[in-house]
């Protein structure tokens, strides 16, 4: 069953999120294909 | 990764309760990879909520048993975080939940270092030895109690 995780893709939003809700950060360094 | 295994819903619904997931193409023109020095896609790193890197795991994982990487980056962001408490619940939710894991001689290990630092009891520490020589004698985890055994010995 396929899932659905909204990704954010900048460093601002990555961290004032993981700020707000005092969670930790999975960074997916992905190529571009 | 993208294709397989963070479609799964095992996976995603883990990554979205426990993690802010941040995509960032591998681009040699981007900063952060000189940052984190990624060198290969792919390339998932566990990070603290001031990003500062805890654990990583490099290349593809299928979906059953990346969920157990997963377990065990997020046990290792608590102890990074000096979370020893919240680390040790972790760690054995890997040992717990992935006992057939590679990664769980290894959780056994921290989280007898999480319970010792949490309570000052290093009690825990012998019921890691103890546990890692009935399941996993074989594993470099166990020799790295050795010392544990000597001081207390």
């Amino acid at each position: 069953m396929a899932g659905e995780i909204r990704w954010v893709d900048n460093e601002e939003d990555a961290l004032g999120l993981a700020r707000e809700s005092a969670r930790p950060l999975l960074l997916d360094f992905f190529k571009k294909k | 990764m993208g294709a397989v295994t963070y479609p799964s819903k095992k996976v995603s619904d883990y990554v979205s309760e426990y993690f802010v997931p941040w995509r960032i193409p591998f681009d040699t023109a981007n900063n952060l990879l000189r940052r984190y020095n990624v060198v290969w896609t792919p390339t998932t790193i566990f990070a603290d909520r001031k990003g500062t890197e805890c654990y990583r795991v490099v290349g593809y994982l299928p979906p059953d048993v990346f969920i157990s990487y997963l377990a065990m980056g997020n046990a290792e962001t608590a102890f990074g975080s000096h979370n020893y408490p919240e680390a040790a619940e972790l760690f054995d939710t890997v040992a717990s939940d992935h006992p057939e894991s590679c990664l769980a001689p290894e959780a056994m290990y921290y989280r007898a270092v999480c319970r010792a630092k949490a309570t000052g009891d290093d009690a825990h520490l012998d019921e890691a030895v103890a546990d890692l020589e009935r399941l996993f004698p074989d594993s470099d985890w166990l020799l790295r109690t050795r010392p544990w055994i000597n001081e207390q010995g």
